[in-house]
């Protein structure tokens, strides 16, 4: 199930092709090699786009938010067996 | 010209999304719940499928049949991102597409086949490439081919998973003699239920019922459909998609709770959660409406009522108070599971009325919707209705019946 964590944290990436691809975020004291995107897409709650990650770090997946109006990382849930 | 259509449709949209997103659940039987804390399974994994475990089962009825099954909540937002992309996709095939449902689509390739796609197989297999390409490699998709949608539809509903498959003069007669009525679009659980009293399961069977029982048995619309359908022609329902679809009749809002409610103030601010939303919708869709209705449903028993306006609204103070009436007329005879709210007889919005009552909610209701389109659904609300985290999203409905509304908020 996924559990919910909503706590902000600190991403590292690359632009490739006109595209933002997170590569590694920190987490509590924590840094987060992401191996793989399994989907992203674009949300809209009102007038504040957001663009949610689903990435696999260290064999767990977790799902991250990039908040483009505030320009803010949050982790939003982690899966757990 | 023969017409060439082509029907994709995504194997379990819902769940096989979920297991695209999270490998933990790739290849093991997935129910889609609504919300976390739901029972009621809204979608299922093609594994939960082949254990026998479809959409509408319990939860605790899918986990003794199938007790390895993963319940997680449906992530609508995604579905609408990804089916705006599938969308995308189709576009790219030919201009003439209609979005059927979330996740399929008709997409008419007439004009081009001869000069585009003279090889429709390998169209079909790019279609699945491009939607892998896109959306990811977990995702599979049925394509159906044939001369109009009716056989379109049936070849990707009975297709194998991940299949193409081709309408031809060949195979046309055991596609109609084989296909049961569940797959076949247009025919409604109704009708098939009639037909079994014929010992008619299938389309091609209805070709032996004799016109005039046909028609005493169905009347005489359902009998000209059926006698369509029995030889694999299009039925006016289908046909009818090509037409400019008019605006939505009516919006409603309905939801089930986690518990039965008896306490007044509980359901009175489900109802206005309900009825917020069906405004902030109304609005987007630039109509107004006169009709409103509110129900309640209890394990056994069930009551409604409703009001028809002088003139139509889509003011959110109007809709409280007139729900607020509606349910002060209830006599709380039971415990309340289920709610919805209705606003119907739907016009397009009118221009300004003149009356300054009117002119005063107007500002006041223009007001709350540049603050909730700046700041977030729902921000700014009526005093009456409880903050943000109680509130209920609006949620994406498998039949686009609301297309535009869902669609167009690019
Ligand atoms: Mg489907």
């Amino acid at each position: 199930m996924y559990q919910t964590i909503h706590e902000p944290i600190w991403v590292v990436g690359i632009y490739k092709n006109a595209q933002f691809i997170p590569k590694k975020f920190k987490w509590k004291d924590q840094e987060l090699y992401i191996s793989e995107i399994t989907l992203s897409n674009n949300v809209k709650d009102g007038a504040i786009l957001k663009r949610w990650y689903s990435v696999i770090a260290e064999n767990n997946l977790y799902r991250i938010e990039f908040n483009r109006t505030s320009e803010q990382w949050q982790l939003l849930e982690i899966w757990v067996e | 010209m023969e017409k060439t259509i082509l029907h994709v449709d995504i194997n379990s949209y819902f769940a096989t999304m979920l297991q695209q997103e999270n490998p933990a659940l790739r290849g093991v039987p997935v129910g889609v719940v609504k919300d976390a804390g739901r029972t009621c399974l809204i979608a299922t994994s093609k594994e939960a499928k082949l254990q026998g475990v479809s959409t509408g089962f319990r939860k605790k009825d899918a986990l003794q049949i199938c007790p390895n099954i993963i319940c997680v909540p449906a992530s609508f937002e995604r579905y609408l991102d990804t089916t705006k992309r599938l969308q995308k996709v189709f576009a790219s095939i030919s201009p003439s597409i209609y979005i059927y449902s979330l996740d399929e689509a008709f997409i008419d390739i007439t004009d081009c086949r001869k000069h585009l796609y003279p090889d429709v197989h390998l169209l079909g297999k790019n279609i699945q490439e491009h939607i892998k390409n896109e959306l990811g490699s977990w995702v599979t998709c049925n394509v159906g081919i044939a001369n109009n949608r009716l056989m379109a539809k049936m070849a990707s509903e009975v297709a194998p998973k991940g299949d193409i498959i081709e309408v031809t003069s060949k195979n046309k007669e055991a596609l109609l003699a084989s296909t049961p009525f569940k797959d076949v679009c247009g025919i409604g659980y109704g009708l098939s239920k009639k037909l079994a009293l014929y010992n008619v399961y299938y389309p091609y069977q209805i070709r032996f019922i004799p016109e005039d029982e046909l028609l005493a048995l169905v009347g005489p619309f359902w009998a000209t459909e059926l006698q369509k359908i029995a030889y694999g022609e299009e039925p006016h329902g289908l046909s009818q998609l090509d037409r400019e679809q008019p605006h939505m009749k009516s919006v409603g809002r309905s939801i089930t709770g986690y518990r039965l409610y008896s306490d007044p103030t509980e359901i009175k601010h489900i109802l206005r959660n309900l009825s917020l939303e069906i405004i902030e919708k109304v609005r987007t869709m630039h109509l107004a409406g006169r009709h409103i209705s509110i129900g309640l449903y209890g394990q056994a028993d069930s009551w409604s009522t409703h009001i028809t306006l002088q003139s139509p609204t889509n003011h959110v103070f109007e809709l409280l108070t007139q729900v607020d009436k509606l349910y002060d007329q209830w006599d709380h005879s039971f415990k309340v599971i289920k709610f919805s709210v209705r606003l119907s007889l739907l016009h397009p919005q009118q221009q300004d009325q003149l009356l300054p009552a009117w002119q005063k909610l107007e500002s006041v209701q223009k007001a709350l919707d540049t603050i909730n389109s700046k700041y977030g659904r729902f921000t700014a609300h009526p005093a009456a209705v409880p903050a943000q985290k109680d509130l209920i999203h609006p949620e994406v409905t498998g039949f686009l019946g609301d297309r535009l509304y869902q669609l167009s908020t690019e």
